[in-house]
């Protein structure tokens, strides 16, 4: 696979995702990164989006009265989902971004865990694509002005590939637990 | 070489099974017939009451009350309950004035009084911050909080979105709030106030989000800030001027807050003031420990880092820097420098000294000169291979075979990231002359790796993976002969004494177990006399104060977290053991033990 920033201003410094980061303003940083997303050719992309905002898909498995909760899955979520080339560059990003210093290896920290198959904003990669974006009031930031193009689709392939394991062990007759709800303080 | 270090490497070295916790202490000898450490007479107040954390300013937590003692204890009884209503990890102390109890709890970092005087001490007031609920995003270990201090018919506490707050103890009003973090930077507060005279100092957490620390102190009339002192950068942002007179050469010279640092580096370089500060009326002094410098990659910031990890006495009414001591230069393990300085007047070679000691996290038992900063001596408390001892100064001596390396994994590093004894507070009893510390027995595998700095997200550069020491017990309680610098007994406990120490008149020290268990132990003998299991993990402060009807009464918070505790408070993964920097790795059974919960108990004699 290719090497990350192989295009970088400043080849003196040492070669790792964080050094490229001290000091320099999020566009800078949004620059650096989506060398990232462009850095293998080998494979076509997914198609090139942001989220539409308000997303469609629902948070919640009830609505009121007639109504259902919309549940539909967008092709570029899958896309990316799908995409093993992708869920390794959504990797990278989680490491320079420092989204690992929040939920390390997936087990949480100062953010909650993200291996399990527990999702307070839901579990989608649509949710979770948003959820990067927005922010949660709990302590998630908005990385809106981070994050740049599909790379918030990366991440959150990434991130979703997190709970494989989870979620393989639910579909071998485990009983489906709640997505939506952690806990009341969460 | 201590006695402690070669009974702990004759254990094993380096073999970390996990183990039953052990219950017999195990016992030291005290040479006779020698003077023994006093509190300073500034601290000898004879309250019955409980108005800040540490009872009083030389942090001694020590209770001249004797109703309860060794013999009589076994009785010990609860009397009464109260939930806080906040499930994360408490680690405050119940304070008691005028037969009113006053707590704090965790985030939202709920203020309540309960009312003394009247039966179940029902609820008299509670005050809500409401702090913002996005702080709890940039608290690096559990949003907990350690505690209000009462002076003066107000209450002062801080929240973690970096407000320091003053209430009316009488109506639960609050007085006046002033904003003193930025939670964008990372800043949190968790810290207990100190009041000095007409001053209530707090300072900052973060120091894992690249935050620059420093302290202030505020008027205890409006929150106006008299003066604020930074840990890092240029002397006239550390208050270091003409009243600062170091004993060493290496804390001489201009700006070494800035020249110790790779360029620019001391402005993400931590140093952060959330642990105790002490106060010495007489001297007009303060004492506080500065954390860990960041990021914990050490090899991003070569040089001494001043002025993290150490400890600076300031002139509490212009917060001037008088001198400073640093435990740990060039941090490389996180060994924030935080934990307590308790102030104790003893004779060394037939001289009456006034001096402090400080149980550090880099596993060494300090002590100093508190008049002049000079070095007398440090013991180690833990088993440690991540230093070899100090020098004559009293500068470390690392282990260059633990230092850690970019991209490489060492491995048994000890003691681990939260140190021998991280923020659990000790206690001094003026009768037995002992200090009586809670902590870890904990080492660590660190993988150093580089990380850049975006405000307000994780600057750390480190994967750690956390494990019980030798013996494999993860905690530890100990009864320490200051003079001597040596363990007089100690008791060994599962998880981490991750609770403050208590030491009473009676006898008796105090403290609480993850698991839940609130204990009483003979002071002299290190024997357990008492011990009750309460609903969550104990991580709180216990106190004692006598009651309305003149009984004497102990009460402690129950709720499991904190750092040590996150893997329950925050529902954390136990498959992956860099969680919560490294510590659910040593704590992956903790959900077996304790759930999360969070309640006052209070006891009795019947």
């Amino acid at each position: 696979m290719c090497s990350l920033f192989p295009k970088r201003a400043k080849p003196s410094q040492p070669d790792a995702v964080g050094d490229l980061l001290p000091g320099i303003k999020p566009l800078r940083v949004v620059v650096l990164v989506g060398l990232i997303a462009g850095c293998d050719d080998t494979t076509s992309p997914p198609p090139d989006s942001a989220p539409t905002e308000p997303l469609t898909i629902s948070l919640v498995e009830i609505a009121p009265g007639p109504a259902e909760p919309v549940h539909e899955k967008s092709e570029i979520g899958r896309a990316y989902a799908n995409d093993p080339e992708q869920i390794v560059v959504g990797r990278h990003i989680y490491m320079a971004f420092n989204c690992v210093g929040c939920h390390f290896n997936g087990g949480g920290g100062m953010g909650p865990p993200l291996m399990d198959n527990q999702w307070i904003y839901g579990g989608s990669v649509e949710n979770i694509a948003a959820s990067i974006l927005q922010g949660r009031p709990n302590g998630m930031p908005s990385f809106r002005a981070i994050v740049a193009g599909n790379q918030v689709w990366q991440l959150a392939a990434y991130v979703k590939s997190l709970s494989a394991e989870a979620d393989a062990a639910d579909q071998e007759g485990s009983p489906e637990p709640s997505k939506f709800e952690r806990s009341p303080t969460e | 070489m201590s006695l402690r270090l070669l009974r702990l490497l004759s254990l094993s070295l380096l073999v970390f099974g996990l183990s039953q916790a052990s219950t017999e202490p195990i016992h030291g000898q005290t040479s006779p017939n020698r003077t023994l450490p006093l509190a300073p007479t500034f601290a000898t107040t004879n309250s019955a009451e409980w108005s800040m954390p540490g009872k009083n300013s030389a942090l001694t937590r020590y209770s001249e009350l004797v109703d309860i003692t060794s013999t009589n204890v076994k009785s010990l009884q609860p009397v009464f309950t109260f939930s806080l209503g906040v499930n994360r990890g408490q680690e405050a102390a119940p304070l008691v004035v005028d037969n009113s109890l006053y707590v704090v709890t965790a985030y939202p970092n709920i203020l309540y009084a309960l009312d003394l005087a009247q039966p179940g001490a029902p609820l008299k007031w509670k005050y809500e911050p409401k702090p913002s609920p996005a702080a709890q995003g940039v608290a690096c270990c559990d949003v907990v909080n350690r505690g209000a201090v009462y002076s003066g018919g107000r209450l002062f506490f801080n929240t973690l979105d970096g407000f320091t707050i003053a209430v009316d103890a009488g109506s639960g009003k609050e007085i006046w709030r002033t904003k003193m973090g930025n939670i964008h930077l990372g800043e949190t507060m968790t810290m207990a106030p100190l009041v000095a005279k007409d001053k209530v100092i707090v300072g900052n957490s973060g120091g894992e989000m690249g935050v620059r620390g420093w302290i202030a102190a505020l008027d205890v009339a409006d929150g106006a800030i008299v003066w604020k002192a930074y840990s890092t950068g240029p002397d006239s942002e550390v208050l270091i001027g003409a009243e600062f007179r170091p004993l060493y050469d290496r804390y001489r010279g201009k700006d070494l807050g800035v020249s110790t640092w790779p360029a620019e580096k001391w402005k993400q370089g931590g140093g952060t003031v959330w642990g105790w500060v002490s106060y010495d009326p007489e001297l007009n002094l303060i004492y506080y420990g500065t954390a860990n410098p960041g990021p914990w990659n050490p090899e991003m910031r070569p040089g001494d880092n001043l002025w993290t990890a150490g400890i600076f006495a300031r002139d509490a009414d212009t917060g001037e820097a008088r001198w400073f001591f640093q435990w740990s230069h060039h941090d490389v393990s996180d060994y924030d420098g935080v934990n307590e300085s308790i102030l104790l007047d003893l004779e060394i070679k037939g001289e009456p000294r006034k001096v402090l000691v400080h149980p550090d996290r880099n596993g060494y038992v300090y002590l100093l000169d508190r008049v002049n900063g000079e070095f007398i001596s440090a013991h180690p408390f833990a088993f440690i291979t991540s230093s070899k001892g100090v020098d004559a100064t009293g500068r470390l001596i690392y282990n260059e075979e633990k230092h850690p390396e970019t991209g490489k994994t060492v491995r048994d590093i000890c003691p681990a990231a939260p140190g021998a004894k991280d923020w659990q507070p000790a206690a001094f009893s003026h009768q037995t002359g002992l200090l009586y510390i809670p902590h870890n027995n904990l080492c660590m595998d660190f993988k150093a790796g580089n990380v850049g700095y975006i405000a307000g997200t994780p600057y750390v550069g480190a994967e750690v993976h956390m494990k019980a020491g030798p013996g494999g017990h993860r905690g530890e309680f100990s009864a320490w002969d200051i003079i001597d610098g040596k363990e007089v007994w100690t008791i060994t406990e599962r998880f981490p004494v991750w609770s403050g120490a208590l030491a009473t008149a009676g006898g008796l020290v105090f403290y609480g177990t993850m698991e839940g268990w609130f204990k009483a132990i003979d002071a002299r003998s290190g024997e357990l006399l008492w011990q009750f299991k309460t609903s969550s993990g104990v991580i709180g402060q216990p106190t004692t104060w006598r009651g309305h009807d003149g009984r004497q009464y102990v009460s402690v918070l129950s709720g499991v977290g904190g750092w040590a505790g996150a893997i329950v408070a925050g529902d954390l993964d136990p498959r992956d053991g860099s969680a919560a920097l490294g510590f659910v790795n040593a704590m992956k059974d903790l959900p077996e033990h304790t759930t999360k919960g969070g309640s006052l108990y209070v006891f009795a004699l019947p």
